[in-house]
């Protein structure tokens, strides 16, 4: 068998609780790793741009994240520098 | 972290929000799952250095009120919840955090209590079991 992680689904739920929605949202994930909440929401998003400083990670993110309004970026929230954007959601993903 | 928080805060758009999961400071401890009946087998999986994820994750609950004292963050949610990563043997769960989890430290002996737990019991699994917080913040001032 493989590792499950979250198999009771606990983070989305306590996401929705909190009242975290992704749908029609710009969204910046800072710490998004290889994407194993970007999956949860990409879908529903207006677009994504997902950081992360270690290279791996992110091409395992673009991997298993195929779609256009996600753009994977591997460096850290340090170098994220574009004063023109805006996001609905910034998602620190287990990374502060 | 306090100026991540503050620059999280200066990207958002009018109306957008700050979400923020970190596990709480509480330590992420190993448990034997056999069905509904769970055995605890190390009470923490760090070795309590100065670099263990407590201590950073101790360090982002300061960073977050810090923000929500001086008025850069408005907390409008906030909720706790478990969160399990777990394999059916003890060399797949160390495999695992072996490329992803750096900062675990397992006593020996503790190990060898899970594998004598897990035995061959159908269904059986072993597991990191952590608590995480989830937040949703508004920009203040």
């Amino acid at each position: 068998m493989t590792i499950r992680i979250d198999p009771e689904r606990h983070e989305p739920e306590a996401l929705a609780r909190i009242g975290a929605t992704f749908d029609g949202a710009r969204v910046l994930e800072i710490g998004a790793g290889d994407g194993r909440l970007t999956r949860m929401y990409a879908a529903r998003a207006r677009s994504v741009v997902a950081l992360d400083s270690d290279a791996e990670s992110i091409a395992a993110l673009r991997a298993a994240v195929r779609s256009p309004n996600v753009e994977a970026l591997a460096h850290g929230f340090d170098a994220f520098d574009d004063p023109r954007r805006r996001f609905d959601v910034v998602l620190f993903s287990w990374s502060l | 972290m306090v100026h991540a928080l503050e620059r999280a805060a200066a990207l958002l758009a009018p109306g957008g929000t700050i979400v923020d999961l970190h596990p709480t400071p509480e330590p992420a401890h190993l448990d034997v799952m056999i069905g509904s009946n769970v055995t605890r087998i190390a009470d923490r999986v760090d070795d309590g250095s100065p670099t263990a994820p407590t201590r950073r994750h101790a360090a982002a609950d300061a960073a977050l009120a810090a923000c929500e004292r001086s008025g850069v963050l408005i907390v409008r949610a906030t909720i706790e919840f478990t969160f399990h990563t777990l394999a059916d043997d003890v060399d797949e769960l160390l495999r695992y955090v072996a490329t992803k989890w750096k900062q675990l430290h397992f006593a020996e002996a503790d190990l060898r209590r899970a594998r004598e737990r897990l035995g061959g019991s159908a269904g059986a699994t072993v597991a990191i079991t952590e608590r995480v917080r989830a937040t949703r913040m508004d920009a203040g001032r």
